[in-house]
């Protein structure tokens, strides 16, 4: 059972899926490389020919973004690729954040004009390590306590489901709904608190 | 951390020598980390693991404003100007193209693991990853290894992935299937001791038939046709082996070694050719350091000559033969019988995938279905969903394709509903499989190193545009082929295509425009049977109406069955010029700023140059009058190699490039005169010597095309010879302009004007 958790992806959904074109992203991720904060991102680049997968990618040292279809429903997803220090609370704590970041980024790039609105309810939650965290309802259980201590930071008192992707041969992806309207700042605001 | 590990994981499942070469491999990964191991030593280790450097734009990004320089944490570099633990490419050695499902399943695990989600098929058979943490390849390899894949001699200079026909085995032309041969020459030759010490990287193909193009054994260092020959009344194996073939900058068709190899023979032979190879190789200038360049000085006749020696002297080896009481390990069998289609229901665009994306076997009621990736890149989930698939309709005959795709074997034709169904759920269901809109494209710009403009944008943009009026093009232009090369070097297989591009950047105004080279006369059929020759160089926004025009020409203008290059060789290349000549002009910034992009990019790169070039206004710098010049002499060049005077040919393209050199020359001494000793003089002191010629990674390759060229001059050319230095010249020339390009911009100013 995993005591930590690396290769954390956190993706957030779209409200309206139609309301940033990957072209849009794809510049915004390119002025993100040139301002630097407290990572390296070095590229960008462009699968808009693959319908169901990362439409735009930003590439990072540690983490990538990415405007992300992977599962038919567009959002933004972060992944983290290096090893990160501390247990699994942390990790997802600081995955939480990198994602809601982005998130709130978008939602204020002046290129999209306030167009790009996400749905704080929903989120997916993947783990590409199948050694260190296999897809099974033994891990997600193992996972269960320090999620749901996360995710009650950000969703309060709030009623979450927590939905496993059944299929073995995925990584362990658990779908998340939270009962409620959360918006990207109050979920950041509520982590950093 | 967890503490678990993939070693321990898999454990015996990992073959014993690769295994204790992967943890070698980790352990010089750690020296490195430390600088305890040099960086040059360790490129070529991590190299031949497949492990590359990836382009970032040598550190810097432009941000719409100003070039920014990207911050990393250390100082230590991956190949030219890039950090080496950036995140890389990793390639992946597929022999033959064939996965079993269990391979796919471990392919589209690591793709999502380490990688971007996306696997790439490559134009060798190869997967690639991108973006892959160095740190992550040693677990990577373990669990390719612990399924029967390896990624040594991915790269470096080594024998590369073997590549084979698709087909093979289920082929209705070929003689018999060379699957196993070709597996059994990539094993015995992976790692063999002979084979580490080349120049250069080695190339082997393999085709079952002379008349398709499926083995592209035209253009190997090592080409291996089967063929068949009765002796003593007994039908015998064997192969026609192809030495010296290879695209690169400049093409080289291949040299016939043998009619006839018997298979007892292939793998000493194919052994006694890589020793010769490091014998006798080039190993200082990589530039001349593939087999073709020893072939080429040596001649065919004394490189046979001298490879029938050293097969003599050779030390026999049972594996020689050992392999052939196993041939039949390879042979596939169906998972459910063959049963016509017949009458079923058929879902809607399944007619029109059927007719380009399915092939009958010869194999009566199955069939070969190609699934068409566009841009050759399919997500961890679609190779995962296509592992289901092949599981559920095939057992394990899936192949790669040079033309990046895959293909499924041995599907029942009453599948191919439900099959295609399948496909579309999963995003691969796309038609026009080997059509015009099936084009193939390297990585360029986007993630190659030496990647000039974006071969990968443009492919995109024209599979776009032709797959919306795919079915409204006349038959003989949905079976062109366009293939696309970000540079000069040909991993698109630009030069074998109908229609082919590499990219190019011209210097107009002050701004650094993208361009392609359009390349025609290429023939894919007749595995890569002639390479085609740089017609015009066209900006990249007009690419796509010089497909356009070209297509409507053709069906305008052919005669009967005539196919695309007869045409082309019937109207001339003075003509094809002439259709295209209005398609290079470029228009001024203003006039339209589009075409100060390339396709797939929203940045300006240019826009920074504006400030510097705006003052310069209309004016054309008299060296690009003269390098244009020096262009338009090429293009004579080949005129009269067209016309068959191989002589006149030859010497106008040694011609073309003194004319270029002396371009470059007046920007500095403007009375240099018309003398070539002079001007080439003047060229080798000023730009050579300097290194103001030297491109970023061809170094000084080009101007050695000019100085040999000069030095040796041919006395009696052949065509082939004509062919080769026509496009040395154009080489020599591209090198020229992107050399004034250089100065200007060094200057701050137009050079010239």
């Amino acid at each position: 059972m995993p005591n930590d958790l690396q290769r954390l992806n956190i993706k957030f959904y779209l409200e309206d899926e139609t309301s940033v074109s990957p072209e849009e992203v794809f510049r915004i991720f390119n002025r993100w490389i040139s301002e630097p904060r407290d990572e390296v991102l070095i590229d960008v680049a462009d699968y808009t020919h693959i319908p169901n997968g990362p439409q735009t990618l930003l590439v990072g040292h540690e983490s990538d973004y990415s405007l992300d279809n992977t599962d038919g429903r567009m959002g933004l997803r972060y992944g983290r690729k290096r090893p990160v220090d501390g247990d699994a609370r942390q990790c997802l704590r600081a995955a939480l954040s990198a994602a809601l970041n982005a998130c709130q980024r978008l939602e204020e790039a002046p290129e999209v004009e306030g167009r790009a609105q996400f749905r704080g309810a929903e989120l997916q939650m993947s783990v590409f390590d199948r050694l260190g965290s296999p897809n099974s309802a033994q891990t997600l259980e193992a996972l269960r306590e320090d999620l749901l201590a996360v995710l009650s930071e950000i969703y309060g008192e709030a009623q979450i489901s927590l939905t496993r992707d059944e299929d073995e041969r995925q990584c362990l992806t658990v779908q998340i709904q939270a009962q409620g309207d959360f918006s990207v700042a109050s979920m950041k605001q509520a982590l950093t608190a | 951390m967890s503490g678990l590990t993939w070693k321990d994981e898999l454990g015996d499942r990992i073959p014993e020598d690769l295994g204790r070469e992967i943890d070698i491999f980790e352990t010089e990964i750690e020296l490195r980390s430390q600088d305890k191991l040099d960086e040059t030593l360790f490129a070529e280790t991590r190299l031949r693991r497949g492990v590359y450097g990836q382009r970032y734009d040598n550190g810097q990004r432009f941000d719409g404003t100003e070039t920014q320089q990207l911050a990393y944490p250390a100082a230590l570099t991956k190949g030219p100007n890039t950090m080496w633990h950036a995140p890389g490419m990793q390639r992946i050695k597929i022999p033959f193209g064939g996965l079993s499902v269990e391979q796919m399943e471990v392919l589209a695990d690591l793709g999502e693991e380490v990688s971007d989600s996306i696997l790439h098929v490559t134009t060798r058979q190869d997967i690639q990853l991108h973006y892959v943490h160095i740190e992550d390849t040693p677990d990577m390899m373990r669990r390719l290894a612990a399924v029967g894949i390896t990624t040594r001699e991915a790269c470096g200079n080594s024998v590369r992935n073997v590549t084979a026909c698709p087909l093979a085995g289920v082929c209705n032309t070929e003689s018999f299937d060379v699957t196993p041969y070709s597996r059994a020459l990539a094993r015995f030759l992976l790692g063999h001791e002979d084979m580490q010490d080349f120049g250069r990287k080695f190339k082997i193909a393999f085709s079952g038939c002379r008349h398709e193009a499926c083995g592209l054994t035209n253009m190997h260092d090592l080409g291996a046709l089967g063929v068949t020959r009765m002796v003593d009344g007994v039908e015998k194996r064997g192969f026609e082996v192809w030495v010296g073939g290879g695209l690169g900058a400049v093409p080289h068709q291949a040299k016939l070694f043998d009619e006839f190899v018997s298979e007892e023979e292939l793998l000493p032979l194919a052994q006694a050719i890589g020793r010769v190879f490091a014998r006798l190789g080039e190993k200082r200038n990589r530039a001349r350091a593939r087999v073709k360049f020893l072939i080429a000085k040596l001649g065919i006749e004394e490189f046979k000559r001298l490879v029938l020696e050293e097969r003599q002297q050779l030390p026999h080896d049972d594996r020689w033969t050992s392999y052939l009481d196993h041939l039949d390990e390879t042979d596939e069998e169906p998972l459910k019988p063959g049963q016509a289609l017949h009458g079923a229901d058929q879902p809607e665009g399944f007619e029109a995938w059927h007719e380009t994306n399915v092939y009958r076997q010869r194999q009566t009621g199955h069939v070969v279905v190609t699934v068409y990736l566009p841009l050759g890149d399919l997500t961890s989930n679609q190779m995962r969903s296509l592992a289901s698939i092949s599981q559920r309709y095939v057992k394990d005959t899936v192949r790669l394709t040079v033309e990046q795709n895959v293909v499924l074997r041995w599907i029942s034709e009453a599948d191919l509903p439900a099959l295609y169904s399948e496909l579309n759920a999963i995003g691969l269901g796309g038609a026009a499989a080997g059509t015009i809109v099936d084009i193939t494209a390297c990585p360029g710009t986007d993630t190659c190193k030496l990647g000039i403009s974006s071969s990968r944008g443009l492919a995109g943009e024209l599979r776009r545009r032709l797959a919306e009026r795919y079915h409204t093009l006349d038959a003989a232009v949905q079976d062109l082929r366009i293939k696309i090369s970000g540079c000069f070097n040909s991993c698109g297989q630009h030069h074998a295509a109908d229609i082919g591009f590499y990219g190019i950047s011209r210097k107009i105004n002050g701004l650094t425009v993208p361009h392609f080279q359009v390349i025609l006369g290429g023939r894919w059929k007749d595995n890569a049977g002639s390479f085609g020759l740089p017609m015009a160089a066209v900006p990249s926004k007009n690419i796509p109406a010089v497909v356009e025009r070209l297509a409507e020409r053709f069906i305008g203008e052919r005669q009967q069955a005539e196919n695309f290059q007869d045409y082309i060789g019937r109207i001339g290349k003075r003509e094809v010029k002439a259709i295209l000549d209005d398609l290079a002009q470029v228009p001024t910034y203003e006039e339209d700023p589009s075409f100060y992009r390339d396709w797939g990019d929203v940045r300006e790169y240019t826009i920074d140059d504006m400030g510097k070039g705006e003052c310069a206004g209309e004016v054309v710098p008299l060296a690009q009058f003269e390098l244009t010049a020096a262009e338009r002499e090429a293009f004579e060049a080949q005129i009269l190699l067209d016309e068959g005077d191989a002589g006149g040919a030859y010497s106008t393209a040694c011609g073309a490039m003194v004319q270029a050199a002396r371009a470059l020359v007046r920007t500095q001494f403007l009375d240099v005169g018309d003398d070539a000793e002079r001007i080439i003089e003047e060229f080798r002191t000023r730009f050579v010597d300097t290194e103001l010629f030297f491109d970023p990674f061809a170094k000084d390759k080009f101007a050695r095309y000019l100085f040999r060229n000069h030095e040796e001059p041919l006395t009696n050319p052949s065509a082939e010879d004509a062919h080769r230095t026509i496009e040395e010249a154009q080489l020599f020339i591209e090198g020229a302009f992107a050399c004034y390009g250089r100065i200007s911009d060094a200057e701050g100013t137009l050079a010239g004007s």
